[in-house]
């Protein structure tokens, strides 16, 4: 390294604008996160545009009062299901709710897991123990457990779900920035913000937050993965949502379970949207781990 | 070195083939004990406040009622009472009670325990008068001998039929009745009404309950401990959701089990309870889903145990929703509700037929030339029009989680499948469900469950009573209604002596029912036990209760 890359790279460190190029230009020479972005990119273009992809409702039967299931063919590409619906409009449909669900849970956990880490981490002290042990004993309880035990609570339901999964996410969020916040806190600009008198929580919020963002990016992108594991996980052990019809992916698995001799194609069909879905988010994660790496940063 | 080892080796191989030669040989010897796959845990083995299947099939084995069902039938015979006379136009009962014969706790039983059983579920108080509590009893004798701090009895409750019990001497026992009733001996078979041993309830404290949260809850270990009766089997042991053991009672008065111990274990999935089959976990299971039945006739070591048509699953409405009231949007639901294509679907998978009425149509009293619906969304959609409503109509449809029944193998699909059509004809379906006990069975009974919930009952003796009687005889906050002209000529069937004028007074109820529609009766299904082949002298029975005695293991696996 020569010493005008040396210097480059300190200026980096100072100058989080120029973060953004330089981690997509390694993104983009990482094939895992290429074929993680084809994954999200259809399970997202599927959830979006589910009506015109799909060529029927997905309560809607294939063929009037005809309630059975019928193997893939050519006009029924994923088959029908036990009910004489049509399995592919349902797989394409069961994206809304695991795209939905799993977006708007971790944007619960997110916001206020990012809320209390910062905190704790800038105030430190008396707030910050009583955070952190609060966060462990959360943390000490398995995540799906802790989703099922809020699901019994609230009832069943899709904003429950979201609820339910959004809170096993804070306290890892939590966890998480807190860490990178104490590390940020006694760097030399944040030293030298203080010496020229900025205000704390303008320097938490445009000195601190910004440098520490990089691991919640990639922390939020593979949350993403296990929140769609949750939920299917949820809707796989009854708890989905209250409409037994709904093509949640995790319910339709559940439901499965009748037909596993007769028509196994119910259980693979949605089985592999789940790992699709949940493999591109955690491609991209990998990938952006690597990218926003400060360690990897300024090598070509 | 070599010498001393060859002694503890030699043991090791006798062992060894003393081992696989017992376990080979265990069909006849040591093997006497079958597991049997239940689908749930029993609630309560005190038989007065059960009425669900899975309690009341241990409850079969350790207790006897005076009357009982006889083996494979829906017809009542003599069981702890040997005979008895009606007297007084039907109003008093005189029963010869068998001889010698002791309850597990090695008491007598006799005349006095007889009226002592009778009493005690008569004077009921508080939580035991919930109708969760004591639905058999309330269904047939009515009411208790007070009222006091009763919240959810039923609705308009008469006069109970029970007046009073005689103890005539040692073993004739003479029941008083306050008005003559042609079902009362049928209704005595019901293994709810079997005799327990007075000793034993007063020392396990049967009488002790609370209500928490508007539910009964037993706080005596009677029914939990030490439920103690005169059956051929008598209680061993119950973990919880793992495993109750009954074990042979050695001095029952009649021909003694073959079996020395049967295990009951709880296994709450279909697929679980095949495969536990499959491996020979257990030796034979109930509610075998209509999916499984070619693979248990496929393979050589199981059996498929039918058991004859003898339930109604029906979608209940409840009047009291609005506008549940009016008959033209009952009759909405009624042609709204594909019925057809749910029976040739694959829940059923061949083994329902459409119901038309209230009863299976092996029972006197069912009437061909009843009004019959047929799916048409078109015309539910004007009936809702000319109604005044406005489309679509929004109505809650309950249905239970976690369970099967035999006249309903898969409550969600069967839910969803009828939901899809209502919303065709023109109904805006809000699906609700919860486990199916006690959340959900509270919910129906106490008229909490919506507009609309799936529902059923398996026949328990033979008598049109049993159903029609059941559902309708008195108003029920489960329907909602009162409807004058169908509880009269239900009440003057019961009460009826000539089988002849019962029967066309059953037949005329029927048209009445299916023209008011209090709900709409969908399918009558034969269910089917599997059993591991060499497991004989299981006698299906359309009341669903068998005798575990007469089971034996054959030769052969």
């Amino acid at each position: 390294m020569s010493v005008a890359e040396l210097e480059s790279r300190e200026i980096q460190l100072e100058a989080p604008s120029g973060l953004g190029s330089e981690a997509w230009r390694r993104l983009r020479r990482n094939p895992g996160a290429i074929i993680g972005f084809i994954f999200v990119l259809a399970f997202v273009f599927a959830a979006v545009f589910a009506p015109l992809i799909a060529p029927y409702g997905p309560l809607d039967q294939a063929k009037a009062g005809i309630l059975d299931t019928q193997s893939p063919s050519a006009d029924y590409w994923f088959g029908l299901d036990e009910l004489g619906r049509d399995e592919f409009s349902r797989v394409i449909y069961g994206a809304r709710y695991s795209l939905l669900i799993g977006v708007v849970s971790v944007a619960v956990g997110l916001s206020i897991g990012l809320l209390l880490g910062a905190i704790a981490g800038y105030v430190g002290g008396f707030i910050d123990s009583l955070i952190m042990r609060v966060m462990d004993i959360m943390l000490s309880v398995p995540g799906l457990l802790l989703a099922i035990g809020i699901v019994a609570a609230l009832g069943q339901g899709l904003w429950q779900i979201m609820v339910a999964v959004g809170v096993t996410n804070i306290p890892i969020f939590a966890r998480l920035l807190r860490g990178s916040v104490l590390a940020q806190r006694e760097s030399d600009f944040v030293l030298a913000a203080r010496a020229v008198g900025v205000r704390r929580r303008v320097i938490l919020a445009s000195h601190i937050l910004p440098n520490a963002i990089s691991p919640v990016i990639v922390q939020g992108t593979l949350a993403l993965a296990t929140a769609i594991i949750d939920v299917a996980g949820l809707g796989f052990l009854g708890l989905g949502p209250q409409d037994p019809a709904t093509p949640e992916w995790g319910t339709m698995l559940a439901g499965s379970d009748r037909y596993l001799q007769s028509a196994p194609y119910l259980a693979i069909i949605p089985g592999l949207a789940i790992v699709v879905s949940v493999l591109g988010f955690n491609l991209i994660g990998d990938g952006l781990r690597e990218a926003l790496d400060p360690k990897l940063r300024g090598r070509s | 070195m070599a010498r001393r080892l060859r002694k503890p080796v030699a043991l090791l191989a006798v062992a060894l083939v003393a081992l696989t030669a017992a376990s080979l040989g265990g069909a006849g010897h040591q093997s006497r004990t079958l597991v049997f796959g239940a689908s749930r845990d029993p609630l309560i083995l005190d038989p007065i406040l059960v009425s669900d299947g899975e309690s009341l099939r241990p409850i079969r084995q350790i207790f006897e009622g005076l009357m009982t069902v006889v083996p494979g039938t829906a017809r009542v015979g003599p069981s702890l009472a040997r005979s008895f006379k009606a007297s007084n136009k039907g109003r008093t009962y005189t029963f010869a009670l068998r001889k010698g014969v002791r309850f597990h706790d090695n008491t007598q039983f006799n005349a006095q325990a007889v009226c002592f059983n009778f009493k005690r579920w008569y004077n009921f108080k508080g939580p035991f008068q919930s109708s969760a509590a004591t639905s058999y009893w309330q269904s047939i004798f009515g009411g208790f001998q007070t009222t006091v701090g009763n919240t959810s009895a039923p609705v308009g409750q008469q006069q109970s039929l029970f007046r009073s019990c005689q103890v005539v001497n040692r073993y004739t026992a003479r029941i008083n009745l306050t008005r003559p009733s042609a079902s009362f001996i049928g209704a005595l078979s019901l293994p709810s009404f079997s005799i327990s041993s007075p000793a034993a309830l007063r020392r396990y404290e049967a009488d002790k309950a609370e209500l928490r949260g508007g539910s009964p809850v037993f706080t005596g270990s009677y029914g939990f401990e030490h439920p103690t009766g005169t059956g051929p089997f008598r209680f061993e042991s119950w973990r919880r959701g793992e495993r109750l053991t009954l074990a042979r009672f050695s001095r029952y008065w009649g021909p003694k089990a073959h079996l020395s111990r049967i295990i009951f274990r709880p296994i709450t999935t279909n697929a679980g309870r095949l495969q536990a089959l499959q491996t020979g976990e257990v030796q034979g299971y109930d509610l075998v889903d209509p999916q499984d039945m070619a693979t248990i006739r496929s393979n050589r070591s199981l059996r498929l145990l039918n058991r004859p048509q003898f339930n109604v699953a029906y979608v209940a409405i409840n009047q009291q929703q609005e506008p549940m009231n009016r008959l033209a949007v009952r009759q909405a639901v009624a042609y709204g509700l594909d019925r057809q294509a749910v029976i040739r679907s694959s829940i059923y998978a061949g083994r329902g037929e459409v119901a038309h009425a209230f009863m299976p149509p092996s029972l006197p009293g069912y009437a061909k030339n009843v009004k019959k619906y047929k799916y048409d969304p078109a015309r539910s959609r004007r009936l809702l029009q000319g109604a005044g409503l406005r489309l679509p109509v929004r109505i809650e449809f309950w249905y239970p989680s976690g369970v099967q029944r035999p006249y309903m193998p898969d409550p969600p699909r069967i839910f969803q499948a009828f939901a899809a059509s209502l919303e065709r004809a023109g109904f805006d379906v809000v699906p609700r469900s919860a486990p199916w006990s006690p959340d959900y069975l509270n919910a129906a009974q106490t008229g909490k469950a919506g507009h609309l919930h799936l529902l059923g009952w398996t026949g328990d003796y033979a008598d049109a009573d049993n159903f029609l009687g059941e559902f309708f005889q008195a108003p029920k906050p489960q329907w909602g209604f009162n409807n004058r002209a169908i509880h009269r000529i239900l009440e003057r069937a019961e009460a009826e002596t000539n089988t002849k004028k019962r029967t066309a007074l059953y037949q005329q109820a029927n048209r009445q029912i299916m023209q008011f529609l209090p709900g709409i009766p969908y399918a009558h299904t034969k269910p089917a036990l599997g059993f591991q082949t060499r497991v004989r002298g299981y006698i299906a029975s359309p009341v669903s209760l068998e005798p575990f005695r007469l089971v034996f293991y054959g030769g052969g696996t």
